[in-house]
């Protein structure tokens, strides 16, 4: 454990803020110091974890793009001749009652039937320095992929837009990105804000995409009368029955 | 071993290339959907693997001194296999897991695939503790240390975040470096 002004002199170092007399009597307290050198390894590796980040998340964004092509549900072959006709129309009628009951149809489509997201607005809001015309644009056309790092920059220049981060959730969420998905949708939903719900909603849906059918009833049984998802939240609570 | 076609895989996934990316698609992705098909997953599965598989190699790409000792498919094969192992046996905790031959023989994997295969693995749950981690540090820790991963220089830090001077930057800083490698410990 190292002290606390250690700790910014560390800081300084990696960002060769250091110089001079202040710079050498650091360099030789590296020398001398083993937790302080430990302590250097270990802030040097998260800093270079930061710095990897952007060229990792554009890699980890091209996959999904890329893997639209591939991956296509195999057509499974199955030796009939071998069964006797009276085992195959048990076996269909065994699979037609199980379909009959759990539906489960319902659960691979409902994400699909329940994920229709609202257009981004965030030009009416007027913006001085950024045209989000074509985060828009991106979004509207359902190039999510695209519209990630957008929305990043446009929260670069606005922080505390709550519409832009929930937009940036549901694109992670429509990339697979579901630990970020959820952790944007949490701190919406754990807010006061007017997009609470909206977070509660979307948390719901990023269970349904993970065929998390309990955890997404828990979040829509959340959601108030009052709330303008609480019709959509009912229906879906619905299917999920 | 193809060592200058692995090895163009290899550069190809780090500089994010997309025309080699495609290329491991083509190449690599049909093996794996086989694989996670005849243990009962599904196209969507195989997809989510073959995508974490590709990640793991790159995490590990990005490792100091890192050389690459065995053909690339070899290791991505065995990698997704040892994925799909695990969320299997997460999803069948209390049940005995049944696997195809596939997954259990080592078949004629070289000793480098197995050990490159298990620094992957151990290199990707590195990545996702310290990004956990980082998504549990507060929104203003956040914001800071976004800014850093963009490469945005101290005093421009300063200015977006109306920090009285560089002095407080750093101290800041610290606070949140510290913050964070506890929680990637702990």
């Amino acid at each position: 454990m190292i002290s606390d002004n250690d700790g910014l002199l560390l800081e300084m170092y990696l960002d060769g803020a250091l110089a001079g007399e202040e710079l050498m009597s650091f360099e030789k307290r590296l020398q001398e110091e083993t937790a302080l050198a430990q302590a250097l390894e270990e802030r040097s590796a998260l800093h270079q974890f930061l710095k990897d980040q952007p060229q990792r998340e554009q890699v980890e964004n091209i996959l999904p793009e890329v893997a639209k092509a591939h991956f296509k549900p195999s057509a499974k072959i199955r030796p009939l001749w071998q069964r006797s006709s009276f085992r195959i129309a048990s076996i269909a009628a065994a699979i037609a009652l199980i379909v009959f009951i759990w539906q489960p149809w319902q659960q691979a489509s409902l994400y699909e039937q329940f994920g229709q997201h609202k257009n981004l607005a965030l030009a009416e809001r007027g913006t001085p320095n950024l045209d989000p015309s074509n985060i828009e644009k991106a979004f509207a056309a359902k190039e999510y992929q695209k519209s990630i790092p957008l929305l990043e920059n446009y929260l670069q220049a606005y922080p505390n837009s709550i519409e832009a981060n929930l937009y940036l959730g549901i694109c992670h969420l429509e990339s697979n990105h579901y630990q970020r998905s959820t952790a944007i949708f949490k701190s919406i939903a754990e807010g006061e804000s007017s997009f609470k719900y909206a977070g509660l909603w979307y948390l719901a849906l990023t269970a349904v995409k993970q065929k998390q059918a309990e955890q997404a009833a828990a979040y829509l049984t959340l959601i108030p009368e009052d709330s303008a998802y609480f019709g959509q939240a009912n229906a879906l609570l619905e299917k999920l029955k | 071993m193809n060592l200058d076609k692995d090895q163009q895989y290899l550069q190809g996934l780090k500089k994010g290339d997309r025309r080699t990316i495609e290329n491991l698609y083509a190449q690599f992705s049909r093996q794996i959907q086989l694989l996670i098909e005849k243990n009962n997953g599904d196209a969507e599965d195989a997809k989510d693997i073959f995508q974490e598989g590709l990640m793991a190699i790159y995490d590990l790409a990005n490792k100091k001194d890192f050389q690459l000792t065995c053909p690339f498919g070899a290791l991505l094969y065995r990698i997704c296999r040892n994925k799909w192992i695990d969320k299997i046996r997460e999803k069948n905790k209390r049940q005995e897991v049944r696997l195809s031959e596939d997954l259990r023989s080592i078949g004629e994997e070289t000793k480098d695939v197995l050990t490159l295969a298990e620094e992957a693995q151990q290199q990707s749950s590195i990545q996702a503790q310290r990004q956990t981690a980082f998504l549990q540090l507060s929104d203003l820790c956040q914001q800071l240390l976004n800014f850093v991963k963009k490469g945005i220089p101290a005093k421009d830090i300063v200015d977006q975040l109306e920090l009285n001077n560089v002095n407080t930057y750093y101290r800041r800083k610290n606070a949140c470096m510290g913050r964070w490698k506890s929680l990637v410990v702990a």
